[in-house]
């Protein structure tokens, strides 16, 4: 016989036992996605015109605050074949500036066709890929400190992330990273709006 | 210093008053089947007759609560991969969508956990009770608190489609469409062993699809025809691609991190030039169908938590 705690409800059904039980339900909180409200600005001028990317190289956007104001420009990756041809630095679909991250939104499928005559035989380029064209989303970022005193006598604890109010199909949607130090759990670097269940042992 | 502190023979904590046990607060309603198909690609007409993708279906539920609920999955079919696409609430009404693999629909059933405050407290019946210093309840065993059988830290294989990773392929003929890469993911999984004499047949668990991926299959096409007076050429590209969600198997003694196939589709163009017949040459042109709206990435593939419990004394 080993000590424990044993419930039973009233048809005699043991429905809890320290003896099952292996993690504790610590608590839970959530983290916003990061997305702020205001007025989501167009690119300058011109820029729709250039889905199909002429000659295949970069296209660059101006990015606007949701002020107004011009914040810089970012620079599109074009992609040939499934593989990006021209880069960035950082953040491959955003790019962040004075605190705010600016991230383009849902991709465009283009394509176009090169063909010609070389000798006695035609040749012929597919250019398919995927071009940014807009911004939609201003996102800044978002970070999240639980202290759960309960944790300094827990000798393990695991978290579990969840995605809340997140289309699916969302290609965009990165859920918050969860560490936990000490008696606190931080949960940030993410830009969908996030469930952190903490248990431990 | 007052309340309940349990410890197992390891002195790990099993039960304490300082830490709102989570507890039954009622079944989800079952509201529609968002998305059900995918057991082959649309707009696809020339497979075999056999599946060419493993089915999936997306059941939405709803639940009036008032905290924040941590959803369980309790499968009607276990065979079957599951994962919580998302929740979200409208006030106090909160929907979840869960994402079911294979070829049938089962909707499972749904059961939300809160921490006990909130919950009708029973009148009358005997029982333990914990409270913080503040006077919140944490602990009540008459409102069905919720043992934990086990939780453990997974993640699904990088690539979901049983053929492996796809590939761009040229040298085909032209208007080749016949597929041929398995995307099917039934079989792509990490298996996580679970503790013994835990019962198979009514586990539920908590099991968020975070992880996302997409992966294609392009086969690019060429003809060159020759005319009395020079040639035309031919191309054409033809892709399936498909996206994918992470999602969880429960088998006997074992969870398996895998995939369920969430979108996919068809895209085929194909083109010639005009030139190289007899006597003024043959003419140009192009046709396409299908789209492609996402790209081949992945993410948030990470490990996870996975949550399982006994769903016994709740339904």
């Amino acid at each position: 016989m080993r000590p424990g705690i044993e419930l039973f409800n009233a048809s005699g059904t043991r429905f809890f036992s320290t003896e099952l039980q292996t993690w504790n339900y610590v608590g839970s909180f959530v983290v916003p996605s990061g997305y702020a409200s205001g007025t989501v600005r167009e690119p300058s001028s011109g820029n729709y015109s250039e889905v199909y990317a002429p000659g295949m190289s970069y296209t660059s956007w101006n990015c606007y605050s949701n002020t107004g104001t011009l914040q810089g420009t970012y620079t599109t990756n074009v992609y040939w074949n499934g593989s990006i041809i021209s880069s960035v630095s950082g953040l491959a679909y955003s790019m962040t500036i004075g605190g705010w991250t600016y991230f383009m939104d849902q991709s465009y499928a283009a394509s176009y066709y090169t063909a010609g005559q070389y000798g006695s035989y035609g040749y012929y380029e597919l250019h398919y890929g995927v071009y940014r064209t807009q911004v939609q989303q201003i996102f800044t970022p978002q970070s999240v400190t639980v202290n759960l005193p309960v944790l300094s006598m827990m000798s393990e604890v695991i978290l579990q992330r969840s995605a809340m109010d997140n289309p699916p199909a969302n290609q965009e949607g990165y859920i918050h990273s969860a560490s936990r130090s000490g008696d606190n759990v931080t949960a940030n670097g993410g830009n969908v709006r996030t469930l952190v269940v903490v248990l431990g042992r | 210093m007052h309340g309940i502190l349990v410890k197992n023979q390891g002195g790990q904590i099993m039960i304490s008053s300082d830490v709102e046990t989570l507890h039954y607060h009622g079944r989800a309603t079952f509201q529609q089947t968002l998305l059900s198909g995918l057991n082959d690609f649309p707009v696809y007409t020339g497979d075999d007759g056999g599946s060419t993708l493993s089915g999936r279906h997306v059941h939405r539920y709803s639940f009036y609560c008032n905290d924040t609920p941590v959803f369980f999955i309790r499968p009607a079919n276990y065979s079957y991969f599951h994962g919580v696409l998302q929740q979200f609430n409208s006030g106090p009404i909160w929907y979840v969508d869960v994402i079911q693999g294979g070829p049938i629909s089962a909707p499972p059933d749904v059961l939300a956990f809160v921490p006990p405050a909130n919950i009708p407290r029973p009148v009358g019946e005997p029982g333990i009770e914990a409270y913080r210093p503040d006077g919140r309840v944490t602990f009540d065993s008459r409102r069905n608190p919720l043992a934990i059988y086990g939780a453990l830290d997974v993640i699904p294989p990088a690539v979901p489609c049983d053929g492996g990773q796809p590939t761009v392929q040229s040298g085909f003929a032209w208007n080749d469409s016949t597929l041929d890469f398995d995307f099917r993911c039934n079989n792509t999984y990490n298996s996580y062993g679970l503790a013994g004499g835990l019962p198979y047949g009514n586990l539920m668990f908590s099991a968020p699809s975070v992880a996302q991926a997409v992966y294609s299959r392009q086969k690019n096409g060429y003809k060159y025809s020759r005319g009395w007076f020079g040639g035309q050429s031919h191309w054409s590209t033809a892709v399936w691609w498909a996206m994918y969600q992470s999602a969880y198997r429960l088998q006997p003694n074992v969870i398996q991190a895998g995939w369920a196939v969430y979108a996919a589709s068809y895209w085929f163009t194909s083109t010639w030039e005009s030139g190289g017949w007899y006597n003024g040459g043959g003419g140009s042109g192009s046709v396409q169908a299908g789209d492609r709206p996402f790209n081949d990435k992945t993410i948030n593939l990470t490990n996870n938590v996975i949550i399982i419990a006994d769903a016994t004394s709740y339904l």
